[in-house]
């Protein structure tokens, strides 16, 4: 198993109260896999997929579980052990296209920067392969870009090129936090591609943050249902979409507007908002919303129960079967 | 403008941002003691004829009572003609705080009505008003001041008018920007659709948004303010003597600076204090007033 | 990069004009006739009214206000500051004479400002939330809250007055023509050592807390904590990308550093008969010698916009989006 993720909780000490934005998470990626996870803004996804790399912003801390990638705990190792796994076995693309990007440094050095600080290369090595490697992410001319500031660079461009950048040191994992998000419809699909392109050439397997259902259906494998900082459903992607198990799921997808619904059809929608995260409601944080809580949801969470065909939910409404 | 973001579509209503201003500003110690330290050296200033146990232009027998060091009589000591130095550092507390406090407010006065008129019609009067905004603002305040003393006969109304005149500029443009700001944003013409008339729209939003700034200013100006004054005081071209204040008590204190040392010691204490005070409460007031200080941007 | 600084040239001419307009302006509505001023009151009335009246013309006052204007503007492009009225020289020569000493006060003081300031900003903003921070932030406070003056004052007491490790005042010893070359050079540092060490480190507290400030937002900028996320060696995020970008608008404190500068080099003047500008500028006050006041308020609104433009220059040098899209980034 290349990364188990155990009963992860991130917690943010505020004025306003202890935030829970990570509460007692557990997934696994396998090698060479792709795994969405996925929920709507704010419901702790990127904190999560920070807390991987131990990398929460104060004053968020991990307060419990554990991260075993290839066996070693992130959540516990030390800063430099830490240090030699982040960029080199998991690589980490930001929202913001080129946000990751240092504004005052050319892009061919920064990829540079990368690989000089964990392949050992030479510098003139090091340049070779940041050129090869704007190359492969699909950047034309990429000897004249390498020389390029990230302003000089349209959004896609500097996506592709904080892409190059998290995979140059060939990571195993990389994790790619809403990628496609800020970007437009067509450079949405070109990403898409690119990703899957590299993730074939060089096995690495994806944890794909996003609550993009149309970016999740075209490249996971394996999905990941988080609302409020916790994890309420888990299935292979068909499955999932075709029969989501767990109320708040099934809310989502009815939600997505389908082509050839008729103009008649309602939108769907779950009521209710998302909760403040620091105002949640007892037990099941889903049942002010959902069509078929009654008391029983009150007590506490539901954990997440193991299901047939490699899924699970957390939902006492929904049994086994 | 609450203090904490909260997830989009939560339906919790956000605290008062005035509840939440004020309580994080309640736990900041430093300036809440500031603010009483200041409180209680404005009641002492204003009680100060009450509480000084001398008057303070006095003399007496000079050659007997002066340049005497700090006693249980003479808590400051005396100056050169025997005054007890005490009493006049209250008189002086008068002088000083009440040229700063009326100073500030006239700067935050003309600096806010400057400002929003040139927001409010933008444009061409917007230009112009910010081109002289430019031209004052090359000038160093203090030289500035120095150049309207040495034109005008400086008597203290003049000081305060000049004090004043010279510091709104920068109240100006935080006013403006924040009308332009408005005027950017769409509530404007909604609010207009639903036949608000102008001034109206501009006060209602404007005053919450720029509070917060302006108060921020004003703290930091009044402290501002008192070390101008000070400072022109003790060059002898703002409050002169006999008139104490504790800018010129100090310049006093240089002349004596080799026989009595507390002549100059204890008024520049106080306008040190003073100073410190003012800018402890203007941080208080922005870490208190800021939305961004609580870092929520992650989740 | 050159489009840029062009258009930063011509946009500082205009300024440069407004300021001497706005000095005219003001000037002229100060209440008072230049001539009682010149002639001091007394003698007012002992001069025949003809010489008065032949003063005037020579000094131009007779003339309609946009005349004036016009010769007023026409001087001062030739670089004629007039004439003292108390020393019946020209402005030109007295400033000249002040001016290298304001120059050593304050090139020295931005020194300490910038060397003191940065590294104690760095410092508190790497340690963040920690004792050493809170303390430096504290005491920059305390420091910045004092006035120059007074402070200078209490250094004095202690160290040229009780302990005498440094002058009390004035520019040289009583020995100075006695000295040789390098002595003389050391005995000016040695009375530049007490006005420097105020005035810069006056400054210096709050370029330290801008700095801080200034160092903490880059830091929580995305690309660094991406910086971090790629396993950069900490000292290569902070040094390489962190403060190549949080020293970028340290030149604008060279901008903003000045004018305090300026206005607190007058009143150290005054506390260490230091002969520069500003002493020149004080006595002008106390004897109403108009042309001298003028002038070195001028200056001194000069030097800002000078400051302020090198600030550009050196901001489109370093930073590579200026040069690109001709603006500075907010």
């Amino acid at each position: 198993m290349l990364l188990s993720v155990q009963a992860l909780s991130t917690h943010f000490a505020l004025d306003d109260g202890l935030l829970k934005a990570v509460d007692d998470v557990s997934f696994e990626v396998e090698a060479w896999e792709t795994v969405a996870l996925v929920g709507e803004s704010g419901c702790g996804k990127t904190i999560a997929a920070l807390s991987i790399i131990n990398l929460v912003p104060p004053p968020g801390r991990i307060v419990d579980g554990r991260v075993l990638f290839k066996g070693q705990d992130l959540a516990r190792a030390t800063h430099e052990a830490l240090r030699r796994v982040r960029g080199r076995s998991i690589g980490f693309v930001f929202q913001e296209p080129g946000a990751a990007l240092n504004p005052v440094y050319t892009v061919g050095g920064q990829i540079q920067e990368v690989a000089l600080t964990h392949l050992g290369l030479s510098r003139h090595d090091a340049t070779r392969l940041a050129v090869r490697l704007i190359g492969d992410v699909g950047i034309a001319e990429p000897e004249r870009r390498a020389r390029m500031y990230p302003f000089e660079l349209s959004g896609g461009m500097r996506q592709r090129a904080a892409i190059a950048m998290a995979v140059s040191a060939e990571p195993e994992l990389l994790i790619a936090d809403e990628p496609t998000t800020a970007l437009d419809v067509t450079v949405q699909a070109e990403i898409v591609d690119l990703l899957r392109h590299l993730q074939d050439t060089r096995r690495m397997a994806i944890l794909l943050i996003t609550h993009d259902l149309g970016v999740v259906a075209e490249m996971a494998r394996r999905i990941l249902v988080m609302y409020t900082g916790r994890i309420v459903e888990t299935a292979p992607a068909g499955a999932l979409f075709r029969a989501p198990r767990h109320p708040y799921t099934q809310g989502l997808l009815g939600s997505v507007l389908r082509l050839g619904a008729g103009r008649d059809a309602p939108l769907g929608g779950i009521p209710g908002s998302v909760p403040d995260l620091l105002d949640l409601p007892l037990g099941c944080t889903f049942h002010p919303r959902c069509p078929i809580a009654d008391r029983s949801c009150e007590a506490a969470f539901p954990p997440l129960r193991p299901m047939a065909e490699r899924r699970a939910c957390a939902c006492y409404k929904v049994h086994a079967n | 403008m609450a203090g904490v973001q909260r997830n989009p579509g939560s339906n919790v209503p956000p605290r008062s941002p005035l509840a939440v201003a004020v309580r994080r500003f309640r736990a900041n110690r430093l300036a809440v003691s500031a603010l009483y330290v200041i409180g209680a050296l404005y009641l002492v200033a204003i009680l100060a004829p009450l509480l000084a146990p001398y008057d303070p232009s006095a003399i007496d027998d000079v050659l007997a009572t002066r340049y005497q060091p700090p006693s249980w009589t003479h808590p400051f000591g005396t100056d050169e003609f025997g005054r007890d130095l005490f009493s006049r550092a209250l008189y002086g507390a008068r002088v000083s705080l009440s040229i700063g406090f009326l100073a500030t407010t006239i700067a935050i006065g003309v600096g806010t009505a400057y400002g929003a008129v040139a927001g409010y019609f933008g444009g061409a009067v917007d230009d112009a008003l910010m081109r002289l905004v430019d031209v004052i603002i090359a000038f160093p305040t203090f030289f500035l001041m120095l150049m309207l003393i040495g034109l005008f006969e400086a008597d203290i109304v003049v000081l305060v008018l000049i004090l004043g005149l010279t510091s709104w500029t920068g109240t100006a443009r935080l006013i403006r920007g924040e009308i332009l700001s408005l005027k950017a944003r769409n509530f404007i013409e909604g609010s207009r659709a639903i036949g608000l008339p102008g001034a109206l729209i501009v006060v209602r939003h404007l005053i919450p948004n720029a509070l917060a700034s302006v108060l921020v200013t004003a703290a930091l100006m009044v402290g501002g303010m008192i070390g101008a004054e000070a400072g022109l005081s003790f060059l002898g071209i703002g409050i002169r003597p006999p008139t104490p204040s504790w800018g010129n008590m100090v310049s006093a204190g240089q002349d004596a600076l080799l026989v009595a040392w507390w002549i100059a010691f204890f008024p520049g204490s106080l306008l040190a204090l003073t100073i410190l005070c003012f800018n402890l409460l203007a941080d208080g007031l922005r870490d208190a007033l800021d939305p961004k200080t609580l870092m929520r941007k992650y989740v | 990069m050159w489009r840029y600084l062009v258009r930063r040239i011509l946009q500082a001419v205009p300024l440069l004009l407004g300021i001497a307009t706005i000095t005219f302006i003001v000037v002229h509505l100060a209440p008072g006739d230049p001539m009682d001023v010149y002639l001091e009151e007394r003698y007012r009335r002992e001069v025949d009214p003809q010489v008065i009246e032949l003063l005037r013309q020579k000094y131009g006052l007779d003339q309609p206000l946009h005349v004036q204007y016009a010769e007023w503007i026409g001087n001062l492009a030739r670089g004629d500051l007039g004439e003292s009225f108390r020393y019946r020289r020209p402005v030109t020569a007295l400033i000249a004479e002040r001016i290298p000493y304001t120059l050593q006060l304050a090139v020295l003081a931005i020194l300490v400002d910038l060397l003191l300031g940065v590294s104690l900003g760095i410092l508190a903003a790497v340690k963040q939330y920690s004792a050493t921070d809170k303390t430096l932030n504290l005491g920059a406070l305390v420091v910045h809250s004092i006035p120059g003056f007074w402070l200078a004052l209490m250094l004095v007491l202690l160290f040229s007055v009780n302990l005498g490790w440094l002058p009390t005042s004035q520019t040289r010893s009583l020995d100075y023509d006695l000295l040789g070359w390098g002595g003389r050079v050391l005995d000016r540092l040695w009375h530049l050592v007490l006005p420097v060490f105020v005035l810069g480190v006056g400054s210096a507290a709050g370029t330290a807390r801008y700095m801080r400030n200034r160092l903490l937002e880059v830091l929580s900028e995305e690309y660094v904590l991406a910086a971090r996320a790629r396993g950069l060696r900490e000292r290569a995020v902070i040094l390489r990308h962190a403060l190549r970008n949080a020293l970028i608008p340290i030149v604008t404190l060279f901008g903003m550093g000045l004018p305090f500068l300026l206005g607190g080099s007058v009143l150290i003047e005054r506390v260490f008969a230091w002969p520069g500008m500003g002493s020149l500028a004080i006595d002008a006050i106390d004897a109403r010698d108009y042309p001298i006041i003028l002038a070195t308020s001028m200056i001194a609104a000069t030097l800002v916009v000078l400051g302020n433009l090198l600030a550009d220059v050196m901001y489109a040098v370093i930073d590579p989006r200026v040069s690109y899209d001709g603006r500075r980034p907010a």
